[in-house]
Formats: C-alpha cells, structure tokens, sequence
C-alpha cells in the first residue's frame, strides 16, 4: 500500500499531457488547480494507515489474501458493500470534496463480474487476464479513472449513427500485439492525478456498434492521450485562500476532457473488444456501485455543509431562532434519508457468478435519485440560513487591505466575540460548497435522473403491484 | 507491563473521540503499553467503536476484551466524560502483575 506522500511521489514520475485554458501543464503536482484535487485523493492512501479509519479504509484480498487498500478490493460480501459506504462517508467528512478515487474502485468491480459472466457465455478469457491486471493493481495501489463517458454527440442518434463516429471511444483496428483506440471521455474526475483509466462503454449495444463495445487500460500519458482541464465556478479563486472555500481539497474532482486519438493498447489491458451484448450489463453494474456511493460520500459533505450552517448560525446571532434548529434537524434528516439508502442497497448485496458481491440496482438507483433532490434542498437550506452576504460578501483581498480592511472588519462582523476572518471562512466554505459546479455533480454525476427512472420503471415489479390492489379488492380476470 | 492492543471502528459517524478517548486512558494507565491490535501478546484487546453499531473488525484474539461503542462500555450505558475512567479499571483487571 501506499501513503499519501509516496502516491504524490509516483505522480510526479508520469507526464501527462495536460492543458487548461490553452497553456500545458507542466507538473501536475504543485499546479493550484490541481493540488487540491491531489491531497483529497491523497486522503485516499492516508486513511489506509490512520489506526482510528484503517478498519474501513483497508480490505483483505480475496486473490492473494494480502492487506490492500480498500479502494482496489472486489466486495465479496454485503458488509463489505457496507464497509465502502461508511469509508467514503469518513473520507468526504475529511476533505470536503469528491477523493475521485471510487469511479476506479467501482469500475474495477464492474469490469470484474462481467468479463467472468462474458467468458462463461462466450469462452472468451479476458477474466483470468482482468485478474492478472488486478493483482497488479491491489500491489501497486493504483490511482484508477473510471471512465465511462462518452461526450455523446446527437443524444438521439446511436454511436453509429453519429455524423462523426469519433464522438463513443472505439477501436479502430486490432493486430496480435493489441487494439488502437480512438474517441474521448468527458467529465474524467481525477484523471490529471491518477495512473491508469479504465475505459469503459458508455451505453447498452447493439451489433452494428460492436467497435464501441471496448473495455480496456491506458496510463494516463500514454502516447496519444491528450487531457483539456475543465473549467469550474470560482477557480480564478484558486490563487486565493479564503475565497476558495475548501482551499486544501478543492471543489468536486477537477474533471478533464480526455482524447484518445488511436491510442495502442497491449491485449493484456484490454477486456472488451466488440462483444457489444455485455456492454449493457457493464454499464449497469457499474452505474449501480456508482450511485451506491452517492449517499455515502455526499454525506461527509453534507455533515460539514450541516456543521457550517450551525456555525455561521452562531456566528450570525440566529442559532437560537427555532426555524434555524428546525432548519438544521431538516438537513440531519435529508442527509440520514439518503445514507439509509446506500446502507440499504449494501445491505440487500448479493453474490454474482463470480463471487464477487453486487449491490442492490433497485435501491442504488433510489440512491442517486434521491442526491439529484435532497443535496438541491439541503443546499437551498444552506443558503436561507446563510444569508445574502454569502454571495457578495468582500474579497479577502479587501478583508486584509492595509486601507479597506478596517472597513471590512468593522461591517462585516457578525456576534462581535467572532473574528470577521471566522465569519468570512465559513461563508466562503459553504458559498463554495453549496453551487455551481458543486451542485450539478449531484445532479448529473453517476447518471443524470432520468437514467435512474429508467432503471426504477424495468426493476421494480409493476405487475406484481398490480395484482396485489386487484386481489384485496376481488378482481379476478 | 500490561499490552493493551487497540482496535478502532474506522469512525464513519462516530458519538465519541476515539482516539481522543485512547489518549485519556493511557494518562490513567501510564505503566501500560497500547499497541497495534495486530501485535502478536498482547494482554487484553480494546475495541474502540464510534458508535452504538460497533463495527470493528475483531482482530483474531483469543483472550478478554473490553468494548467502547459510542457512549458505551462492554454494552452498559456509560456518562461521556466517566468512559475512560471506567475503561482504565476495565483494563487494570486484567493486569497479573498489578
Ligand atoms: C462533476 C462530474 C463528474 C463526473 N465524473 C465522471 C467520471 O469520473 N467518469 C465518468 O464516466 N463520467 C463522469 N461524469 C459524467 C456523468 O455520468 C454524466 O454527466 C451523466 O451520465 C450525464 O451525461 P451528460 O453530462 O452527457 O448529460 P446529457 O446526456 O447531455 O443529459 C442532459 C439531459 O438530457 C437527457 N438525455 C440525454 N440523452 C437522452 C436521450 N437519448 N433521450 C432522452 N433524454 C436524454 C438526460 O436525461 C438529461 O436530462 C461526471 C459528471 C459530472 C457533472
Ligand atoms: S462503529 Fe459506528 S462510527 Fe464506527 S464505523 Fe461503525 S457505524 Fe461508523
């Protein structure tokens, strides 16, 4: 396993080529955009050696029966889905922001069960090779981008169909030595700080789009690969402290646009290639640990949003108004509310044929449903007991100005025993936390909504429901 | 010396300090040795859960133990600020040299 400092260590040994606003990034260790989203995935390894997270933060081998890093095991059992939940819980109470590193962890266990499904079916061996790469990964504690999505083009066109065939990554041809792939992945949380991506399709096939059915493992400065940095709410702030909000773990998980263009991968990463029939069942699982976590690590930020909001209550003067206790009992209860459903949808785990263990999809899904909902309110929340001066409060430029700054003090103090420079930390960090970018990850990461009604409408059985009101009434037909 | 092997929940959501309760009683016990719980000889193993759920993987020991979950010792309901008081005469017990 490694520690924090030595995964910061091994990056610095690769060279991704990385961009942000037209300029390449020459180191990604160090860059002010990129170091916050470094140290929260750092928390990641540091938790494996902490006595007091160790406990949820490791896991034992089901391969090798060695001690590893939670983050690279295959869950063998529903506790251990039980286990992943209440990490990433610890963890987002830690760093205040997404640690990136369950995208990989989920789509190592996705790819996991379904190459052993497709072998069974098709007698293909990617599993065995899967566990080669596996072992590899559990020994060397990989940083691993999951990456599934696609930029899309036409949403109502097929990859096929589309008027440019590059908008689904596909391979473009095969030899003996491997695959040359091409395409992009949007939306690559983490992928400026790991090792390797784990690509992935994006959507169920059908045969005329089996060169979009690939699965396969590229390092993240591979030749060919290319990543643009995402922009995000606030981060010319980034030069800043206080006005960053969460200035040592950033905001969300500094997402990039990744193009692959004909990128060589060797056979022994790849794990699909045109066997478009699993392409369904990958996307499925994976979405479904993915949605899993949505009450676990939004739940650590929720707690902290819940904890900035009692004290900038105090702060204000307001803590004792009965609608901002009641206020605050409603976020416990919503954050409770969507945690319950991940504890659930781990609870009512089960084995695959390969052994490993899957969560329940119906309650994963109600999972991430309930994020694109209950994190809007408790945010909205956030800002009622705010207040307006969140949003416009002085820059700590002004707070600290040897002129203005005696303004700033004087006028934006709060209950007077507070330091202003408190009052401003705590604005800033739920200001931070509680809008733009922030938000729309609960609404669109692991799925946009109408992708979890979808899986509600084929998984719950509606005509079992049915026949239940017909029977308590007398219907028979 | 007494070996005193901690073992810790892992602190999803926890009700109490853990390692800020482990501090306490070692100032209580300061002629005991608090280990790793996976340090082979150890005395007697302290769990340490956040809460009520007690979660902790039990380490392969065979010998006594002495459980915090949230505000509880061995099950009983404890008062916060006793816990480490009552943990460290817990733990003393089983101290044949003392
Ligand atoms: C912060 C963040 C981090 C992310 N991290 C990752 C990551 O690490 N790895 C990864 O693989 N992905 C990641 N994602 C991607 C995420 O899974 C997608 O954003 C999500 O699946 C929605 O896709 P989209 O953004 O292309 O939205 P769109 O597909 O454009 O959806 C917009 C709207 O159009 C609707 N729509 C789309 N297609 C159709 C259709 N065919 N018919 C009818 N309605 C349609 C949707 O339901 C939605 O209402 C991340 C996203 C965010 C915001
Ligand atoms: S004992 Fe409680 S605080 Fe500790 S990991 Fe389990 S549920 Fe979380």
């Amino acid at each position: 396993m490694l520690t924090g400092q030595e995964y910061i260590e091994s990056l610095k040994k690769l060279k991704p080529v990385v961009y942000y606003e037209g300029k390449k990034i020459e180191s990604v260790v160090g860059h002010p955009l990129i170091q916050p989203h470094i140290n929260s995935a750092a928390a990641t390894y540091d938790i494996a050696f902490d006595p007091a997270f160790e406990d949820l933060g490791t896991a034992v081998s089901h391969l090798t029966g060695e001690k590893i890093n939670r983050f690279t095991y295959i869950h063998q059992t529903p506790e251990d889905l039980v286990k992943k939940v209440k990490m990433l819980r610890m963890i987002g109470q830690r760093t205040g922001s997404c640690f990136q590193r369950c995208v990989g962890f989920d789509a190592l266990n996705a790819v996991y069960s379904t190459t052993y499904d497709m072998d069974q079916k098709l007698g293909t061996s990617y599993h065995s090779r899967f566990v080669e790469y596996l072992k590899d990964v559990e020994k060397r504690d990989t940083m691993i981008t999951g990456a599934m999505t696609d930029p899309k083009g036409d949403r109502g066109l097929k990859p096929s169909q589309q008027a440019d065939p590059d908008m689904y990554v596909h391979f473009v041809s095969k030899n003996e030595e491997g695959i040359v792939v091409r395409g992009a992945k949007a939306h690559m949380t983490g992928m400026a700080n790991s090792h390797e991506m784990l690509i992935m399709p994006t959507t169920a096939l059908k045969e005329e789009d089996a060169d979009y059915a690939v699965c396969c493992v590229i390092p993240v400065d591979a030749p060919g690969v290319l990543h643009i940095f995402g922009r995000q709410t606030n981060d010319g702030r980034k030069y800043n402290e206080i006005d960053q909000g969460n200035f040592k773990f950033g905001v969300v998980g500094g997402e990039t646009l990744t193009i692959l263009e004909d990128v060589f991968v060797p056979w022994d990463k790849v794990f699909m290639c045109g066997e478009y029939e699993f392409a369904g069942t990958l996307v499925e699982r994976f979405a479904s640990f993915h949605r899993q976590n949505y009450g676990a690590c939004k739940i650590g930020l929720t707690d902290i949003i819940i904890g900035a909001c009692a004290l900038i209550a105090e702060y204000n003067g307001t803590a004792k108004a009965n609608h901002i206790k009641d206020k605050i009992v409603e976020m416990i209860h919503l954050s409770e509310t969507m945690y319950c459903c991940s504890l659930a949808c781990s609870g009512e785990g089960r084995k695959l044929p390969s052994g490993a263990c899957y969560v329940d999809p119906l309650l994963a899904n109600v999972v991430k449903q309930n994020i694109t909902r209950y994190i809007y309110e408790i945010c909205r929340i956030s800002h009622d007991i705010a207040g307006g001066i969140m949003a416009t409060l002085p820059s700590e430029v002004d707070l600290k100005h040897p002129e203005l700054g005696k303004y700033v003090q004087k006028y934006m103090m709060g209950v007077a025993s507070v330091p202003v420079e408190n009052r401003f930390k705590i604005l800033r960090l739920i200001e931070n936390m509680t809008g733009g970018t922030a938000l729309v990850e609960s609404m669109h990461g692991a799925g946009s909504p109408q992708a979890q009604r979808v899986m509600l409408a084929r998984q719950a059985n509606l005509e079992h429901k049915k026949e239940l009101a017909k029977k308590l009434v007398d219907i028979s037909d | 010396m007494l070996k005193i092997g901690v073992k810790y929940c892992g602190n999803c959501n926890p009700q109490i300090n853990g390692p800020k309760l482990v501090k306490k009683v070692k100032k209580l016990l300061p002629d005991s040795l608090f280990l790793s719980a996976e340090v082979p000889d150890i005395d007697v193993l302290l769990i340490v859960s956040g809460c009520p759920v007690d979660c902790a993987t039990r380490p392969k020991f065979i010998g006594p133990l002495v459980v915090i979950a949230g505000k509880t010792v061995d099950r009983m309901p404890c008062e916060a600020a006793k816990i480490a008081e009552v943990v460290a005469e817990k733990l003393q017990k089983h101290d044949s040299k003392a």
